[in-house]
C-alpha cells in the first residue's frame, strides 16, 4: 500500500518535470515531434551518450602522459571537480532564482494537485538535470580515461564515479541555501529590480576577471595555464567534500570518503529545510514587487504628482525593460561592458600601445581621434543594445490595448526614443566624458584640449540619434508581436545592429591606427602638397560632424511620421 | 593551428545541431514560427533537409580542419585541390538546401 502511494508520488513528480520542461521551451529527446520514432530517439541519445563519454575517456588515456609532467593527477582531478562545483553554483544560483522566484508560476502551480513538497522537488530536478548529465560525461570520462593508464586503483574509481553524481547535487544544494536563506532574510532583494542590479554587478566583475585573467596568461607556454590549474587545485581545500573525497581516491583514506558523503548530506539536509521552512512564503511574497508592510493611506494618494504624458510613457517603457532579465542582458549589459571586453585588453595587454607613446598629439590629430571615439562609442553602445530594435515589438499582445488607447503617436514614439537614447548615453557619452577627465587629470592631454573630449561626446551623441532612429523605424516596419518568450526576442539582432558593430569596428581600428601614428611620429611635421595632415584631419573631422549633425537632424524629423504611417 | 580548432568546433556544433533535430523533431524557435502554417509533410520535410544538411555540413567543416593539420604537420604536401571539393559539395548542399526549403512551403497533406 505504502509502495503504491510512493510510486504514485514519484509518477506526479515526473509529470510535473515533464510539464514544466515543456513551459520552459525545452525540447524533449523522443517527444512525439521527433522525426524518428520516440523510442529510438531515446536509445539513440543514450548510445551517443555512451559514445561520447567513451571517446573523452579513450582521449584522455592518450593524452595523459603529455600533461603527466606538468600537472600531477590528483591536482588535476580536485581542478576539474572545483571547476564543475563552481560551475554548477554559478549556474544553478541563476537557474533557481529563475525557477523557483522569477518564474510567475506558482499561482498556477499550487491549485494543481500537487503538494508544495512536489513542485519545489520538480523545480530543482528540472535545473539539476544539465548540470549531473554534464558532470557525469566530463567527470567519469576524463578522470577514468587519465586514472587508467596512470594505474590507478579501486578507490579511486570508485571516488570518480561518486563525485561525478555528488559534485552538482552539493553544488545544486549549496545554490539553494544560499538563495533561499538570501531571498527570506533581506527583504529589499524581493525586489526585482535590486536583484538585477545586483546580478548586473556581479557579471560585470566576472567580466573584469576574465579580462584580468586572459591578460596574464596571454603570450605564456601552456605550462603556465597548467599551473594555473594547480593553483585552483589548492583552492580545494576551503571545500571539504573535494579534498576528502581526494584524500579517499589518491591516499586510500576512507574516513575522507565518510566525511565527504557526511559533508554532502548535510548540504543536502541543510537545504531541504531551509527551502521547507523559507521558500513558499518568499516566492509568494515576490508575486507583488512593490514594498510590504507599508499600507497606502489616502494622504499617500492625494501626493501623486501630475506628469506629462511623455513621462508616464517612458516611466512604463523604463520599468517594462529592466525589470526584465532577458532585456537587462541583451539590453543594457553590452551597452555598458563593452569597453571592457574591447578598449581595455588593448591597455591592459603587454606591449600596449602606450609604451610607443613619444609625442604628445595635437590639436588636430586629437580631434580626429576624438571624431572617431564618438563614432565607434555610439556604434558598439547601439549596435550591441535590442532596446530600440525589439521598441515596438516587446509591446506583444498588448500593443492593440495602447493602440486603441487615446495616446497621442509622438509622445509614444519619443518615449522610446528618450528611453533608448538614455541607455546608449549612458554607455558611450558618458564614457568619453569620463575618459576625457581621466586623460586631462593625468596629463595624457593638455587641459588647453580637453574640449576635443566634448566634441566627441556630442559625436556620440548625435550618431546614436540616427542609429536609435534609424532602429525604431525599422521595427515599426516589420514588429513581431506573436513571440513565445522576452529571451528568443531579446536575442535577436537587427541588421542595422550589424552595420553598427561592422562601422564600430572599423572606427574601432581607425582610432588605434591614428592614436599610434600620431603618438609614435611627430604627425604634424608630414605635410600634404604645402598644408599639415592634422590640419587637413581637423577640417575634414569638423566637416563629417556638420554631416552627421545634418543627418541626425533630417532623420529625427522623419522618423516620428514614419514610424506612424509603417505601423498604422 | 587556429583555424583547424575554429574549424572543428564549428563543425562539431553543426553536427550536434543536426543530430538534435533528428531526436528533437524541433528547429529554432524563428524557424518553428516559419514553417507553423506549413502542411505536417511540409515542416517534416523542412526538420528532414535541416537536420541532415547540418550533419552533412559538419562532416565537410570537420573535414576542412582535419586537412588542415595534414598539410600542417607535412602529412599531405598540398591539400587544395581536396579543399576545393568540399567547398564545392558545401555550395552544391547550400543551393539543394534553398531548393527543398523553397518547395517544403507549397507541400500538401494529400500528394
Amino acid at each position: 500500500m505504502n509502495n503504491k502511494k510512493a510510486t504514485g508520488k514519484l509518477s506526479k513528480v515526473l509529470k510535473l518535470i515533464s510539464v514544466l520542461e515543456k513551459c520552459n521551451g525545452k525540447a524533449s529527446i523522443g517527444s512525439s515531434e521527433a522525426l524518428i520514432s520516440p523510442k529510438a530517439a531515446k536509445i539513440m541519445a543514450a548510445v551517443g551518450l555512451v559514445f561520447l563519454t567513451g571517446a573523452l575517456a579513450v582521449t584522455a588515456y592518450f593524452v595523459e602522459p603529455f600533461i603527466a609532467p606538468y600537472i600531477a593527477l590528483q591536482d588535476f582531478a580536485k581542478s576539474l571537480m572545483m571547476i564543475l562545483l563552481l560551475l554548477t553554483l554559478v549556474l544553478s544560483i541563476k537557474n533557481i532564482v529563475t525557477v523557483l522566484y522569477t518564474a510567475d508560476d506558482l499561482p498556477v502551480l499550487l491549485p494543481m494537485p500537487f503538494s508544495a513538497g512536489q513542485i519545489v522537488t520538480a523545480k530543482l530536478v528540472v535545473s539539476l538535470k544539465f548540470p549531473v548529465i554534464l558532470s557525469l560525461v566530463l567527470v567519469n570520462s576524463t578522470l577514468l580515461g587519465l586514472g587508467f593508464n596512470a594505474g590507478m586503483g579501486a578507490t579511486y574509481i570508485i571516488g570518480t564515479v561518486l563525485s561525478s553524481v555528488l559534485i552538482p547535487v552539493t553544488g545544486l544544494a549549496v545554490a539553494a541555501l544560499i538563495i533561499v536563506v538570501v531571498f527570506r532574510l533581506f527583504g529589499f532583494i524581493r525586489n526585482r529590480d535590486v536583484t538585477l542590479v545586483l546580478g548586473g554587478v556581479f557579471t560585470l566583475a566576472l567580466t573584469l576577471a576574465y579580462v584580468f585573467a586572459s591578460n596574464t596568461l596571454r603570450g605564456d607556454s601552456g605550462s603556465a595555464a597548467l599551473g594555473i590549474l594547480s593553483s585552483v587545485a589548492s583552492l580545494s581545500n576551503g571545500f571539504p567534500n573535494v579534498s576528502f573525497m581526494s584524500s579517499f581516491m589518491f591516499d586510500g583514506n576512507v574516513l575522507g570518503l565518510l566525511i565527504s558523503l557526511a559533508v554532502t548530506a548535510a548540504v543536502i539536509l541543510l537545504a531541504l529545510v531551509v527551502i521547507k521552512l523559507f521558500y513558499m512564503y518568499s516566492a509568494l511574497s515576490m508575486q507583488n514587487t512593490g514594498k510590504s508592510n507599508k499600507a497606502v493611506g489616502k494622504g499617500d494618494l492625494d501626493g501623486i504628482k501630475q506628469t506629462s504624458a511623455l513621462k508616464a510613457l517612458t516611466s512604463y517603457e523604463a520599468k517594462n525593460a529592466r525589470r526584465n532579465p532577458a532585456y537587462l542582458i541583451y539590453g543594457f549589459a553590452m551597452t555598458f561592458i563593452w569597453p571592457v571586453l574591447f578598449v581595455l585588453p588593448m591597455i591592459l595587454g603587454k606591449g600596449s600601445f602606450f609604451s610607443i607613446v613619444k609625442y604628445s598629439p595635437d590639436t588636430g590629430a586629437l580631434l580626429t581621434c576624438a571624431l572617431l571615439l564618438g563614432i565607434t562609442a555610439s556604434c558598439f553602445a547601439c549596435g550591441f543594445n535590442i532596446l530600440p530594435v525589439t521598441a515596438f515589438s516587446r509591446e506583444g499582445d498588448s500593443f492593440n490595448m495602447l493602440r486603441s488607447m487615446p495616446i497621442v503617436f509622438g509622445d509614444y514614439y519619443r518615449s522610446k526614443r528618450n528611453f533608448s537614447m538614455l541607455i546608449c548615453s549612458l554607455g558611450s557619452v558618458a564614457y568619453i566624458i569620463i575618459l576625457g577627465i581621466v586623460c586631462t587629470a593625468t596629463g595624457i592631454v593638455s587641459a588647453a584640449n580637453c574640449w576635443v573630449f566634448l566634441f566627441g561626446a556630442l559625436v556620440s551623441y548625435l550618431c546614436n540619434s540616427i542609429i536609435i532612429n534609424c532602429m525604431l523605424m525599422n521595427n515599426a516596419k516589420k514588429p513581431v508581436f506573436n513571440w513565445d518568450s522576452e529571451t528568443e526576442l531579446s536575442r535577436k539582432l537587427g541588421w542595422i545592429n550589424i552595420v553598427a558593430i561592422v562601422i564600430g569596428f572599423v572606427a574601432y581600428l581607425a582610432l588605434f591606427a591614428a592614436i599610434i601614428a600620431s603618438s609614435a611620429i611627430d604627425i604634424s611635421a608630414v605635410m600634404l602638397n604645402g598644408i599639415s595632415i592634422t590640419l587637413i584631419g581637423a577640417i575634414g573631422s569638423a566637416a563629417i560632424a556638420l554631416v552627421i549633425l545634418a543627418v541626425a537632424a533630417a532623420v529625427n524629423k522623419i522618423s516620428v511620421k514614419k514610424a506612424e504611417k509603417s505601423l498604422f | 593551428m587556429v583555424w583547424s580548432i575554429v574549424y572543428a568546433f564549428m563543425g562539431v556544433f553543426a553536427i550536434f545541431y543536426g543530430v538534435k533535430i533528428f531526436l528533437t523533431g524541433k528547429v529554432s524557435a524563428s524557424e518553428e514560427r516559419k514553417i507553423a502554417d506549413y502542411s505536417n509533410k511540409g515542416a517534416r520535410t523542412y526538420k528532414l533537409i535541416n537536420a541532415v544538411l547540418s550533419i552533412l555540413a559538419g562532416l565537410c567543416i570537420t573535414g576542412q580542419g582535419v586537412l588542415r593539420v595534414l598539410e600542417n604537420q607535412k602529412i599531405v604536401e598540398d591539400t587544395f585541390p581536396f579543399r576545393v571539393v568540399i567547398w564545392g559539395i558545401l555550395i552544391v548542399m547550400v543551393i539543394v538546401y534553398f531548393i527543398i526549403a523553397a518547395k517544403c512551403k507549397n507541400m500538401t497533406d494529400d500528394e
